[in-house]
């Protein structure tokens, strides 16, 4: 546990370390901040516009930062060959490759920490310039970031932003499985491979349900046709089919994160399904068996 | 006790024959084998300084990443210490130097050194006293707040040497340890290897800078094209193989070394002095016994050693 953590730490040292991580950071704080200028120009529905932008906000750039920082921590480790004196010190494969992935998790979840405060200050800051008598730009800034302060410990602290640190956290929860597809990735392939393949995972994920919709409406139809035909359902079922149930089946299925931000922006509650966090957690400890098998038996170069 | 024994180890690397993108299409086909290590078998005995030559590509490197678990052997069995490889307790027991060694170069060197000895569990007041020891031991207490990236090579090896040193192991494996050291450098790194059989430790280290072997191995293996030609004591390997005697004679005179001259390989007078050249040891023998008799003085004998550049040579070349 102690080389685990080791190793973790030593990984988000890299990370920080490394000038592409501010510069993901540096862009997605200015385009947060951005999107309440731009609401400015709505008229209506502001609040909701704000909101959905700074979810999708967070939610893409933490997944930025876990692919492009993360695809090539593994293969960096075989390329330099820093790897090979790790492997003589007695620690296990597994514990290297688990503290790998939880110093990018780390690095994820910080950096969602950090874009998540400017996101409280922000709201904070345009709900405190709507008040009539705000007191002038300085008190509302300060205000702003002692509420968003406040909100990040006591979430439901204010109304208008009770939602945000839910939505967050089931953020949090979806860059765990995403992080270990990196992680997975990197383990056996390239760095630019691996960032297709975590790119494709993590949209095919978002798409989930739609496969799966998709899927229910061609077996519909063949079950239709079967009937129609007096022939097993079996034979009416297209290759297409196939594919998309195997597809369903194989690809995460990060849809609760979209629910969530629906919820919370039309309805402005949250509730967190207890099924979908022990999904992710499930999901997220068999992707990272089956790099751990990838990696345990691997020859390095 | 043998602390590190192969059988029948061997690797075969099979390589890329073909390997080439037509826009989109990729055509790859693996297939030629290098037999990188055939069939080693070698014990090294607790406390020896163990040398590893071979000129190059003949499988030093590869031995060495199959015992430290980096590669798997294609066939045969390794033990280190008695244990199979991979053994934790045995792991935290021993210290490795790769060839050209890469470190995490954003690190500063007291870094590097501290993660690493968190690495064994040792703990953090430990861990300063022992890094601060080791950065003196190799001449980089200078050097201990720049990051590994600014290290230059010779410096890149010296804290790759304080690293394989951090645990105090039992065992050391160094793959060409003085590889981008300057002559200085190098002796240092003699001297700490002797430092360390002093200490009781055995050093398994791989080299072809063969002079340097000479003057520090307790036992050489010579490998040469994945193959082992041979194993032994310096001594015994280079002893068989004294292969001439210098022999300087004082009060003779010339009429004295006629009696020899012609079986003599050479022959030099200076200052009263005679230099005799003396191919075998029966000849060496009389001429000392004669020379002694004839009131004669012996100055110097000097059995010529083939020095173990020439046997390595004849070895390899004898293949
Ligand atoms: N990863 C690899 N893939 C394919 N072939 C390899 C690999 N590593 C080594 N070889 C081959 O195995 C043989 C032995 O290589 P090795 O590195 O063990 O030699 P060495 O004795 O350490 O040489 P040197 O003195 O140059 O370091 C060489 O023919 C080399 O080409
Ligand atoms: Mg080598």
């Amino acid at each position: 546990m102690k080389e685990i953590v080791a190793i973790a730490l030593n990984t988000f040292k890299e990370a920080i370390r490394n000038r592409i991580l501010y510069f993901i950071l540096v862009f997605a704080v200015i385009l947060i901040l951005l999107s309440g200028v731009l609401s400015e120009l709505t008229y209506t529905d502001r609040g909701k516009i704000i909101l959905s932008f700074g979810f999708t906000a967070i939610n893409v750039f933490a997944a930025a930062i876990a692919v492009f920082v993360g695809v090539s921590l593994v293969y960096n480790e075989l390329e330099k060959r820093t790897i090979y004196t790790i492997v003589s010190k007695p620690i296990g494969r597994w514990q290297f490759l688990l503290g790998k992935y939880f110093g990018l998790l780390l690095t994820v979840w910080v950096n969602i920490i950090i874009m998540t405060l400017v996101f409280l200050v922000m709201i904070h800051y345009y709900i405190g310039m709507a008040a009539t008598d705000h007191g002038g730009w300085f008190t509302v800034v300060g205000k702003a970031i002692g509420r968003a302060a406040v909100t990040f410990v006591w979430w439901p602290a204010f109304k208008e932003t009770a939602v945000i640190m839910p939505v967050i956290l089931v953020t949090m929860l979806e860059m765990m499985m995403v992080t270990a597809f990196a992680v997975l990735f990197s383990s056996f392939s390239t760095p630019v491979l691996s960032m297709m393949f975590t790119v494709m995972l993590f949209v095919a994920g978002r798409l989930n349900e739609d496969i799966t919709r998709f899927c229910v409406t061609l077996y519909d139809r063949a079950l239709a046709a079967a009937l129609e035909k007096h022939t097993s359902i079996d034979a009416q079922l297209s290759p297409a089919y196939h594919f998309a149930d195997w597809a369903a089946h194989i690809t995460p299925n990060l849809g609760a994160f979209h629910k969530v931000v629906e919820q919370a922006v039309f309805e402005q509650k949250v509730t967190l399904w207890p099924w979908s966090i022990a999904y992710g957690f499930l999901y997220t400890i068999a992707v990272l068996a089956l790099a751990i098998m990838i990696f345990q038996r691997r020859n390095f170069k | 006790m043998a602390v590190i024994e192969t059988q029948g180890l061997s690797k075969v690397y099979v390589r890329d024959v073909i390997d080439t993108e037509y826009g989109r299409l990729r055509i790859r086909l693996t297939g030629r084998k290098t037999v990188a290590l055939d069939n080693l078998n070698l014990d090294v005995n607790k406390g020896e300084i163990f040398g590893l030559l071979g000129p190059n590509g003949a499988g030093k490197t590869t031995t060495i990443k199959i015992l430290m678990g980096i590669h798997f052997a294609s066939s045969g069995t390794a033990k280190i210490m008695g244990k199979p490889l991979g053994d934790r307790a045995v792991k935290s027991r021993i210290g490795f130097l790769p060839e050209n060694p890469y470190f995490y170069d954003y690190l500063k060197g007291w870094e590097f050194l501290d993660f690493y000895g968190q690495l064994y569990g040792i703990d953090k007041r430990k861990r300063r006293a022992k890094v601060e020891e080791l950065l003196a031991l190799v001449g980089l207490t200078h050097a201990a707040n720049i990051p590994l990236r600014g290290y230059s090579k010779g410096m890149n090896q010296r804290i790759g040497l304080a690293q394989a040193l951090m645990n105090d192991p039992d065992i050391v494996f160094l793959d060409e340890p003085q590889s981008g050291l300057d002559p200085l450098g190098r002796k240092e790194v003699r001297d700490l290897i002797l430092g360390l059989r002093k200490q009781g430790k055995t050093v398994f280290f791989s080299s072809h800078i063969l002079s340097d072997a000479e003057m520090i191995c307790d036992r050489v293996a010579i490998l040469f094209k994945g193959k082992l030609r041979s194993v032994g004591r310096l001594s015994e390997l280079l002893s068989s193989s004294v292969t001439e005697w210098e022999i300087v004679l004082r009060d003779v005179d010339e009429r004295f070394i006629n009696r020899w001259r012609d079986r003599l390989e050479r022959v030099v007078e200076s200052e009263g002095e005679w230099w005799l050249i003396s191919k075998s040891q029966d000849l060496t023998d009389a001429i000392i016994d004669a020379a002694t008799r004839d009131g004669g003085k012996l100055s110097a004998l000097t059995p010529r050693r083939q020095s173990l550049e020439d046997y390595f040579i004849s070895e390899v070349k004898g293949s």
